[in-house]
């Protein structure tokens, strides 16, 4: 039992960063209508630059530090490349993005190299809170913590102000939106600056647990999309349901089938499509 | 009559000529065709294995040696995969006409190099990868495998986990884990077989096969966590030792638990990049140690390093320098025994060669091409004044794979048994 409890709140923990990535994600795809594949890319610079942060600053800076540097680098891309290509097919964003992960790729290969990059766990994180029989990691915890509060957050943000409301606005009708006023240019820009600066987030809080390595973003991408896909474009409600239904099945996965803990996130892709093919709480795209 | 003899004595001479081996082969440059993963989780440790393999290159080159020609070397990078493997070998061999390959840095790999040189009929030295099949039931004339088997690691590991680290417990309990590819399979049979007769009381508290190059360890350290067991044995290598060591140290994993690592965790390059998250008395095996034996061929070894790459003496020169260095060695070597750099001669001549090392004399088994080298274990414990952990010189152990090899007479069994001559 205490096998099962621990790893329930490991697939939480990892829930949860599956979530801060795929949020940025879903705002960018419900917003903008933009496949961006590079998004996992930013997240693996998200990891480099936590790296830096804590080696000349420390932890706590690299929280801040890192989400505006890369929204700032994110919003570099989004007005020089992405805007120009919201109207094309998708095919060519799919290609745009492409081109983004080789240039965020091999500039990170040309500053970091080659060799994986760790980030040192602040030491008061370290180590396993206990309880009784069960001993689960103090980190797993942490990232719970801190998440859910970032989640309370952002649903604040999105549904009780109004530059939310905008956002939301947006998402359903963008010419109605424009047509009321709202400069839709700027909603994007913001939107695309939030989605990558949430990629910096999940790449903060994940990068003690993870390795910085070269390579790192294609699976991260592959899980992004996935959630997005299983909670329903645009619904940040679902991302968070998606995440966490993931994060769970992952961990406890390595008990049932060790070698296929990786196959049940897709199992779970395939049913949700065949099922309820606009994801958990979608709705219907037109 | 003069003319005649005139003609006569011009065409010997360029007979003379054409043939002589040192006048007419004087141009020909010897390639080999290196081929290693120089990025992503196992890519930490070719660079050590390159400079090896070009400092003995260089120092062999200035004595005259390989039948006095010159080596070069070509680079490609498989990132560990053995598609990319398969198809830069072939590249090199048909292409770039390579005379050597050397690769397999990896089980998959070294299978997947051993099958091209069969094929293209390339000899091909495999540094790496540890399966038995290498050598065994996908053998063939044309591959050579430096470092020890998995079955000799694996014999190793349960004969350290019996013997140190669970001495005087009674039922300890093990955890396995492995990347989920063919070295952590070939590892964890045998290993499971020789501490099942050296403690019978043993109980395997859980097993984990992470996919390969995985670099979040994070479900599985709670499911170590969760089985509480005495010691982790672990078969991940590279980034991913690094990895697992990290995490596990940052979740309290090592608060609870021991850990033993094959696949060289125990080697400089490691420890510098775990610094002091290394657990304290984590063993491991390792190549090579900057500061053991400590002898005059060590010291000789270390100063062509030092020659070559420019480095300062305060940093030591990586594990895999020196297996690098003996496997250019040993082709050398066999060429001067053949007297050829032909491939079908020097292969000849390297069945049953030996050459000293500095941990002792090494050999290349005459039937299945392994050669009887080292590994050096040991716990890693912390010395004051040094950013990461050294071997704990009064418990290291130097052991010489050959007798956990198989037999010719157990290898022909195996071999006969999978249907191969």
């Amino acid at each position: 039992m205490e096998v099962v409890i621990t790893l329930f709140l490991d697939g939480l923990s990892r829930g949860m960063i599956y979530f801060l990535l795929a949020a940025g994600l879903t705002l960018i795809f419900g917003v903008l209508n933009v496949i961006n594949f590079s998004h996992g890319a930013f997240y693996m610079l998200g990891v480099y630059s936590t790296f830096l942060a804590v080696k000349y600053m420390n932890m706590g800076l690299a929280f801040i530090v890192v989400p505006i540097f890369l929204a700032l680098i994110g919003g570099v891309a989004e007005f020089v490349l992405f805007r120009r290509i919201y109207k094309s097919e998708h095919v060519m964003q799919i290609l745009l993005s492409l081109g983004v992960i080789y240039i965020i790729s091999d500039s990170i290969r040309l500053i970091w190299g080659v060799a994986p990059k760790s980030v040192t766990m602040p030491s008061f994180l370290q180590g396993l809170f206990r309880s009784g029989n069960l001993l689960i990691p103090r980190y797993n915890l942490f990232i719970i913590i801190v998440t859910l509060s970032i989640v309370i957050i952002m649903f604040l943000i999105l549904y009780k102000t109004k530059t939310g409301s905008i956002i939301r606005a947006c998402t359903i009708n963008q010419e109605l939106t424009s047509c009321a006023g709202i400069n839709v240019p700027s909603v994007f820009l913001l939107v695309f600056m939030a989605g990558v600066g949430l990629a910096g987030l999940a790449a903060v809080i994940a990068a003690p647990v993870v390795t910085g390595m070269l390579g790192m973003d294609a699976q991260m991408i592959i899980i992004a999309f996935s959630v997005v896909i299983i909670g329903g474009v645009g619904s940040i409600a679902g991302a968070l349901i998606a995440a966490l239904i993931i994060g769970v099945v992952e961990s406890l996965g390595i008990l049932v089938l060790p070698g296929f803990a990786e196959t049940f996130m897709y199992i779970i892709v395939v049913v949700v499509l065949f099922l309820k093919p606009d994801g958990i709480l979608g709705k219907p795209m037109t | 009559m003069k003319k005649q003899l005139a003609l006569f004595i011009c065409i010997l001479a360029s007979m003379i000529v054409v043939n002589s081996p040192v006048l007419a082969t004087s141009d020909k440059v010897i390639k080999i065709g290196v081929v290693y993963p120089l990025s992503g989780a196992m890519g930490l440790v070719s660079e050590g294995i390159i400079a090896g393999h070009r400092t003995a290159a260089d120092v062999i080159m200035k004595n005259g040696g390989f039948q006095g020609h010159k080596v070069e070397f070509v680079v490609r990078d498989d990132t560990g995969n053995p598609e990319l493997n398969t198809r830069f070998c072939r590249e090199l061999i048909i292409n770039e006409k390579v005379d050597w390959i050397f690769s397999g840095f990896g089980s998959s790999v070294g299978l997947s190099a051993a099958a091209v040189a069969k094929q293209l009929k390339t000899p091909t030295f495999i540094i790496g990868g540890a399966t038995e099949k290498i050598t065994c039931e996908e053998w063939n004339p044309y591959i050579f495998r430096y470092r020890p088997t998995s079955m000799a690691e694996a014999n190793a590991v349960a004969k350290i986990v019996a013997t140190q680290m669970t001495k005087g417990i009674k039922d300890p309990k093990i955890f396995f884990i492995s990347w989920d590819y063919e070295y952590g399979k070939s590892l964890h049979k045998p290993f499971m077989k020789k501490i099942k007769e050296l403690k019978p009381d043993v109980k395997i508290v859980g097993e984990a096969w992470p996919r390969t190059g995985e670099t979040d360890y994070g479900p599985f350290i709670s499911h170590m966590i969760s089985t509480r067991p005495d010691v982790v044995v672990n078969a991940i290598w590279a980034g991913g030792v690094v990895s697992l060591l990290k995490q596990g140290s940052a979740r309290g994993l090592w608060e609870i638990t021991k850990f033993i690592g094959t696949a060289e965790p125990a080697s400089i390059e490691y420890r510098k990049a775990m610094g002091m998250d290394m657990p304290e008395g984590a063993w491991g095996n390792t190549y090579d140690d900057p500061t053991w034996p400590d002898n005059e061929m060590q010291k000789k070894l270390y100063d062509s390093y030092y020659q070559y790459t420019g480095k300062p003496r305060s940093d030591p020169p990586p594990a895999v320098y020196s297996p690098g260095y003996y496997m250019v060695q040993l082709v050398n070597k066999a060429m001067e025994k053949a007297g050829s750099i032909e491939p079908e001669s020097v292969i000849k001549a390297m069945e049953g060669l030996e050459i000293d090392t500095h941990l002792g004399r090494i050999k290349i088994r005459d039937f299945d091409h392994q050669v009887t080298s080292y590994y050096i274990w040991g716990p890693m414990v912390t010395q004051k004044g040094l950013p990461y952990k050294v071997l704990d010189k009064d418990r290291i152990q130097l052991l010489n794979c050959e007798p956990d090899l198989y037999s010719k007479e157990e290898w022909l069994k195996i071999r006969e048994a999978a249907g191969k001559k």
